[in-house]
């Protein structure tokens, strides 16, 4: 099968590199384990989105599909903390359970991302509809924009998330 | 990148992108019967229509699992606090749902207003829970179990929302003269409080005010029909009519108290309250659902209530995981039980 040569590729790559990789993940997080982690799902990543192979600069390609994740990893703490912080705040009862924690922590990192490429504006008009349940008017409002421009870019980043959904499940 | 043999091939990008078309077009809530209809037109013209709005739906989806999460999401997500939460708009957007039909299309941002609502609402309870409120203007309010409730007192004003599940209110004299009118708006109607006890609750399908002191009036949302419900009646009605009136039902406040007052309550409407305090799914086979049940109970020790129904009913109740299933007794151990 296909995938045998390309698992056999990555194979070769992981053993070639993969404890360089890991040192510097390291010297760059400053934490043997998350520099093991990420090391772990940059080989995981090319097991799941194939490239040519014999890569010929393989340890720039590494690092670069590293430090992507690395990026990730950082985002993925700012909202945890950012989302903990705020929860902090809450009435006791009213805090969710560890389990609704993580799910929601989930929930945000998948949305941050699917907004990451919009620009300021559009992502700011999107949230405040889809979160806030404000209508255009009220957003036009806001960003000081016309109507016409909120419906714009909301279409806009509409079009942005379906099809970085669609292209997720290719 | 290529579609692995055997997926679905990709969905064309001009889908995707009228796709979202058709949602920039839904998405300011002021949807009428004629724009979901016109969305219907779309998806019924070709089977990628379909597939694309499935994604549509798929991201409004994401937003969905986190609309709970209030202020935290949001500081996550980075943004500004909210400003003032367009409650009723919320509710109008889900009456015009209710009465467009169109069951077979779900338009989830009108049901995420109302979630966002909700997760943004000044009070609320969790299941079993009641709260007991002292209002700015010494007005003491009750929230009851599953419900939530916005609260905006200004000079010209004392008005509350009542977003969902039951309250009830007994209101103060203001101390600021002229008396600034004290309103109650749920999902449909406003209610005006002359001078008063009174308890309503807000589900889906209908509303019920029971008074007690005093008198409320009420204006349906839907037809502006307006009905004045004095001292010991009680009001049922949606947004456009007055369903049925009657004596107000003194187990309509007992529950601020901690009660279950089942005045003669038919076992179906008694499983249905109950459903409303209690976590447990229930529910009663159709030949026990019209036997009655008088008593009163503590509210929150669901043993206690079962077994009273066991002890008095010719029924068996079966628990089944936290299940509770209530059935008719076999004729022989009834007997032997009783």
């Amino acid at each position: 099968m296909a995938t045998d040569s390309r698992t056999d590729a990555v194979d070769v790559l992981y053993s070639d590199h993969y404890g360089w990789l890991r040192r510097w993940l390291q010297r760059k997080l400053g934490c043997a384990h998350e520099a093991a982690d990420i090391a772990h799902d940059t080989f995981l990543r090319l097991l799941t989105h194939p490239v040519e192979t014999p890569l010929r600069e393989p340890r720039a390609y590494l690092t670069t599909i590293a430090h992507g994740l690395v990026v990730n990893h950082w985002r993925r703490l700012e909202i945890e903390r950012a989302y903990l912080a705020a929860l902090a705040t809450l009435p006791e009862p009213l805090a969710p359970s560890p389990e609704a924690r993580a799910e929601t922590v989930e929930a945000l990192v998948a949305i941050d991302a699917m907004l990451a490429v919009l620009p300021d504006k559009v992502r700011c008009a999107f949230l405040l509809s889809q979160l806030d349940g404000k209508t255009y008017a009220e957003i036009a409002a806001e960003l000081k924009v016309s109507e016409r421009m909120v419906k714009k870019y909301m279409a806009n980043a509409m079009l942005n998330c379906v099809i970085a959904i669609e292209n997720a499940a290719r | 990148m290529k579609a692995a043999p055997g997926a679905l091939r990709a969905i064309p990008a001009a889908a995707l992108e009228e796709a979202a078309g058709w949602f920039a077009n839904l998405a300011d809530g002021a949807t009428t019967d004629a724009d979901r209809k016109r969305l219907q037109d779309w998806l019924d013209a070709h089977p990628d229509h379909v597939r694309a709005w499935k994604r549509v739906e798929e991201v409004t989806g994401r937003f969905e699992s986190v609309t709970h999460g209030g202020q935290p999401v949001r500081a996550a997500l980075n943004l500004p606090r909210a400003g003032r939460r367009r409650m009723l708009k919320a509710l109008s957007v889900l009456v015009a749902a209710g009465a467009g039909g169109l069951a077979a299309l779900r338009l989830p941002w009108s049901q995420w207003r109302h979630d966002m609502a909700l997760a943004h609402a000044d009070h609320r309870t969790g299941i079993g829970e009641t709260l007991a409120l002292t209002l700015d203007d010494g007005s003491r309010a009750w929230l009851g179990s599953v419900s939530a409730l916005d609260v905006s007192f200004s000079d010209s004003r004392r008005a509350l929302s009542l977003l969902q599940g039951d309250l009830l209110v007994e209101t103060a004299k203001d101390a600021v003269q002229p008396a600034r009118p004290f309103t109650v708006a749920v999902r449909h109607a406003g209610l005006r409080a002359l001078g008063t006890r009174f308890a309503v609750r807000s589900a889906q399908a209908q509303s019920r005010l029971d008074v007690f002191e005093g008198a409320v009036e009420l204006t349906l949302a839907g037809s502006a029909e307006t009905l004045v419900v004095r001292s010991g009646s009680q009001a049922t009605f949606d947004a456009a009519h007055i369903l049925a009136t009657g004596q107000a039902d003194p187990g309509r406040e007992s529950w601020s108290r901690g009660i279950l007052l089942t005045d003669g309550m038919r076992l179906d409407a008694l499983i249905e309250e109950l459903g409303r305090w209690h976590a447990q799914a229930m529910e009663c086979a159709p030949e026990v659902c019209a036997l009655r049940v008088a008593g009163a109970f503590p509210m929150k020790d669901l043993d206690r209530i079962l077994g009273a129904v066991q002890k008095s009913l010719p029924v068996r109740v079966l628990r089944e995981g936290a299940a509770v299933r209530i059935v008719a007794a076999p004729a022989a151990a009834t007997q032997g039980r009783n």
